[in-house]
């Protein structure tokens, strides 16, 4: 008797160890929730004025659905303008304050974009997405707004024309070389890349933070057009190799340009 | 029979008992295995134990199988100690009940605090085992009425 006494409570003791490792709560939840309610009349006296608007209840929490599902399609419409509209508001502002900024006066020209640069070497050329169509030609100067020094600076000119977009040589290629001024002296702006710019075979006193602007007699550019300042002087003893060096632009910040329709009298003369 | 008709009893006094806020800390289907380990032998007491766990499990909302595996040990302690337990005497009875009450309570929340499962623990509890001993004393009463003129287990 004994025995069978210590096997029922084996048994028993195992099966509720079972159902205890089984961990059948989250299996169960849903008979439990309607045991409660046969068991517990306290939940059950609570619910009844649930229950008896349980058909109002579903029906709004149809039309929820619905509304919801509609709103999340409003929404995601939203977001995808919101996309365009930020860049397209940045944009917005950034035109308007170069439209707001005067040009240098008697200078005819367009607005144009730079499409893309030398990856490998962002201080050589980049190309704008006007060409031949819009009338710009070889050689037209290239100006473009600096937000930090709040005025327009040239950057380059024109080399290839296509009928759709065309290729800038900036001033700090490799290769650059053209006659600038400050208001005291005349010399050479010649780039030795990676937009370092030399001023050198100056004629007239140099200083540090003087202007350089393009000059009068300048066969390259239009005159009295920023190009920078000077921001290092090296002084030797011959006069005829003191050097200094200009500031320039980052070819980063390059985004709209305006080409001057403007031409060297040479080139002109040779059309 | 009787059996069943106890367990419904059970059942429906806890039911009755749910709608009441302060009734509802009484714990009846503790009540009701003590009792039923306290005047029966140990087979029907041990599924009695068992079932009324399982019930509990459902009520309390506790992890199936918790109620039932203490019940069911409460049993095994009951058919080893009977022999040893008083039941005639109210102070005893009072002693017995205090024990086996706080045994389980520290029993239920230990396992439930090694395994852990987030059950909370009610200081209301504690309190109202003294109010169960009273509850015990009447469902004693009336189930010994119940049952008066016909011999069950021990008695």
């Amino acid at each position: 008797m004994e025995k069978k006494n210590k096997y029922i409570f084996y048994l028993l003791s195992s099966i509720s160890f079972i159902l205890l490792l089984l961990n059948l709560n989250s299996f169960v939840s849903e008979i439990k929730l309607i045991l409660s309610f046969i068991f517990n009349p306290e939940l059950t006296s609570q619910n009844i004025k649930d229950f008896s608007e349980l058909s109002d209840r579903t029906k709004m929490i149809f039309e929820c659905e619905k509304e919801n599902s509609k709103l999340k399609k409003e929404l995601s419409i939203l977001k995808e303008k919101l996309v365009f509209y930020e860049p397209a508001f940045n944009e917005n502002l950034k035109l308007k304050e170069i439209l707001s900024t005067s040009l240098p006066s008697k200078i005819k020209g367009c607005y144009a974009y730079s499409i893309s640069y030398n990856p490998y070497d962002p201080y050589s050329f980049f190309y704008i997405n006007k060409g031949s169509k819009d009338e710009v030609k070889i050689y037209n100067p290239v100006i473009f707004f600096d937000n930090f020094k709040k005025r327009w600076r040239i950057i380059g000119r024109v080399v290839e024309v296509y009928p759709s977009y065309s290729k800038v040589m900036m001033i700090t290629h490799l290769d650059f070389s053209f006659v600038v001024m400050t208001s005291k002296s005349k010399g050479l702006a010649s780039s030795e890349g990676k937009g370092k710019i030399i001023y050198k075979y100056i004629e007239g006193d140099v200083s540090v933070g003087d202007e350089v602007l393009t000059a009068d007699t300048s066969y390259t550019f239009p005159p009295f057009i920023y190009i920078g300042d000077i921001s290092n002087v090296k002084k030797t003893s011959d006069v005829l190799f003191v050097k200094a060096e200009l500031t320039t632009f980052n070819p980063k910040d390059i985004d709209a340009v305006y080409v001057i329709d403007w031409q060297p009298p040479i080139l002109k003369e040779e059309l | 029979m009787k059996y069943f008709i106890i367990y419904f009893m059970m059942i429906f006094i806890q039911m009755l008992v749910s709608s009441n806020r302060l009734l509802s800390y009484i714990d009846f289907i503790f009540i009701f295995v003590f009792f039923v380990n306290s005047q029966f032998s140990y087979l029907p007491a041990v599924l009695f134990s068992f079932f009324s766990g399982l019930y509990a499990d459902f009520y309390y909302s506790f992890p199936i199988g918790l109620h039932s595996l203490i019940y069911v040990l409460m049993s095994y302690v009951f058919y080893l100690f009977r022999e040893k337990i008083e039941f005639n005497f109210i102070f005893s009875r009072f002693l017995n009940f205090i024990i086996v009450s706080f045994s389980v309570n520290f029993l239920t929340y230990s396992i439930s605090y090694f395994a852990g499962w987030k059950i909370s623990f009610g200081w209301m509890n504690i309190f109202f085992v003294l109010f169960n001993f009273i509850f015990y004393e009447i469902v004693r009463l009336f189930l010994l009425r119940f049952l008066k003129g016909q011999r069950y287990g021990v008695l």
